[in-house]
């Protein structure tokens, strides 16, 4: 009895020790999973701080922040959700910053032969695949996009939701549906086991930009404000660019078609 | 509300289906197993009721093998028939008939092994065929037992959401309405918007165990 009390007294002393280290959560948009975790350990040394990286659609991340779950800096893949929690006077002012762009590409099991969006009309795409456009920032590109191109009616019916853009490249990644949108950044990851049908011209939809925000209630802004310096600094938007992301004014390494 | 009486309606398909389906499945089995001891028979009822405890995301795994071109069995059944029933009213049936399955089985089970024999045995004397003992003297005095058994069944495949939101998926007017309640918990806005699914799904869930209840209150055991 005397050992496990002592070993509890151990234990809770040298847990309060840990407690000092820093710790910074990062909730980011799904599409930056690789980008992200590959900057990560060089600001984690740099800085001796402990990252805590989640990465999901931009909407639920967004709405979870809301209802107070813990970030220190939160980066969307859409403005809606940026504006959505400076509304709710979570972000501290001025704290926005791009870090990254994206465009949107039609992608499909290998074995496709869809060709262009138009192809998605066609009786023998039985099923898209978009992130849903009330949470999913790609979702809400793909609808956008489908409307400019004045399809959005015709295959409304065909539409299977992912709850992230990531969930959508599964499902072709799987061969289990048709076609699907997502970033070509997503595509990019995907390497061989998709294939890139059509990239949509940026003018059919909203710029899709990456923008950071540093979350009010977060007790280490400035920690906050050199990561997301690092974000925008040489090496980071190499290795942004060379996951399939655009950076302010360089092109992205697209996949090859 | 626009959104909620499509789903409310899809999910009413899909749980009578399922539901119809399960019992013509549960129901014989039952009888065979409340009738007949042979090897391994503790360890069938075992497997029959896993549904119960398993997790619905574990029978969304094992359908999405069955269903998915790259799962296994699933990617010889879609080689060999070109068929997949993801994302199809019949994946969304399949779920939800798995899960209310024990609900239907068991209360079966107990029915058919609390019934008379003797009964049974006279109508073998009288030479009946052990279908129509089946039909004409099994059935319908066990028939209360498995009629709670079929609301409880109902209740939840109507609720089912883990299996169906993996292999059925949700979209513009194919979202079941548990999916479409949980879906509003994604969405940036109130969750007031919520409501009226959420009253639907209470107000059918509580009619069916009022029922359930009732005719089982009075019952002489």
């Amino acid at each position: 009895m005397k050992l496990l009390t002592s070993l509890a007294l151990l234990l809770t002393l040298t847990h309060q020790t840990f407690g000092e280290d820093k710790t910074l959560d990062i909730a980011a948009a799904a599409s930056l999973k690789e980008s992200i975790t590959e900057i990560a350990p060089r600001f984690e040394s740099s800085e001796g701080v402990k990252l805590n990286l989640t990465f999901n659609a931009s909407g639920t991340l967004a709405k979870q922040i809301e209802q107070g779950a813990p970030a220190d800096i939160f980066i969307s893949a859409a403005e809606e959700q940026i504006e959505e929690l400076e509304r709710a006077e979570l972000v501290f002012d001025g704290s926005r910053t791009i870090i990254a762009g994206n465009e949107l590409v039609l992608i499909a099991p290998p074995d496709s032969s869809i060709k262009s969006f138009d192809d998605l009309k066609s009786d023998m795409i039985k099923h898209i695949a978009i992130g849903q456009p009330d949470s999913v920032p790609a979702g809400q590109y793909a609808v956008q996009t489908f409307k400019s191109l004045g399809i959005f009616e015709l295959i409304e019916s065909k539409f299977l939701y992912g709850t992230n853009v990531r969930q959508v490249l599964e499902y072709i990644v799987r061969g289990d549906v048709d076609a699907g949108i997502v970033y070509s950044s997503d595509a990019k990851a995907a390497g061989d086991s998709v294939k890139l049908c059509a990239t949509a011209p940026s003018n059919l939809h909203d710029p899709i930009v990456y923008t950071s925000v540093i979350i009010k209630t977060s007790d280490t802004p400035d920690l906050s404000k050199k990561f997301i310096e690092m974000l925008k600094d040489e090496e980071s938007k190499s290795i942004i660019k060379s996951h399939g992301f655009t950076t302010a004014t360089e092109p992205a390494e697209l996949p090859p078609k | 509300m626009s959104d909620a009486l499509p789903a409310l309606w899809l999910s009413l398909r899909i749980a009578s289906l399922a539901t119809l389906v399960a019992a013509c499945l549960a129901i014989p089995i039952a009888y065979f197993t409340a009738r007949r001891r042979f090897f391994g028979r503790s360890l069938l009822d075992a497997f029959l009721m896993l549904p119960i405890v398993l997790p619905p995301t574990v029978v969304g795994y094992f359908l999405l093998m069955l269903g998915s071109r790259t799962g296994w069995p699933g990617k010889w059944i879609y080689e060999s028939f070109g068929y997949s029933m993801l994302f199809r009213f019949e994946g969304a049936v399949c779920a939800a008939a798995v899960v209310s399955f024990p609900l239907i089985y068991v209360p079966a089970r107990s029915a058919f092994a609390s019934i008379d024999r003797e009964l049974e045995e006279i109508a073998r004397l009288m030479g009946a065929s052990r279908m129509a003992i089946f039909f004409h003297v099994a059935l319908p005095m066990a028939l209360h037992g498995i009629a709670g058994g079929l609301l409880l069944g109902f209740a939840r495949a109507m609720g089912e959401f883990g299996a169906t939101l993996m292999v059925y998926s949700f979209g513009p007017n194919r979202t079941t309405l548990p999916l479409l309640i949980w879906t509003y918990n994604e969405r940036l806005g109130g969750l007031l918007d919520a409501m009226p699914a959420v009253l639907m799904l209470t107000g059918v869930s509580i009619l069916v165990m009022f029922v359930h209840n009732r005719s089982r209150v009075g019952r002489v055991d």
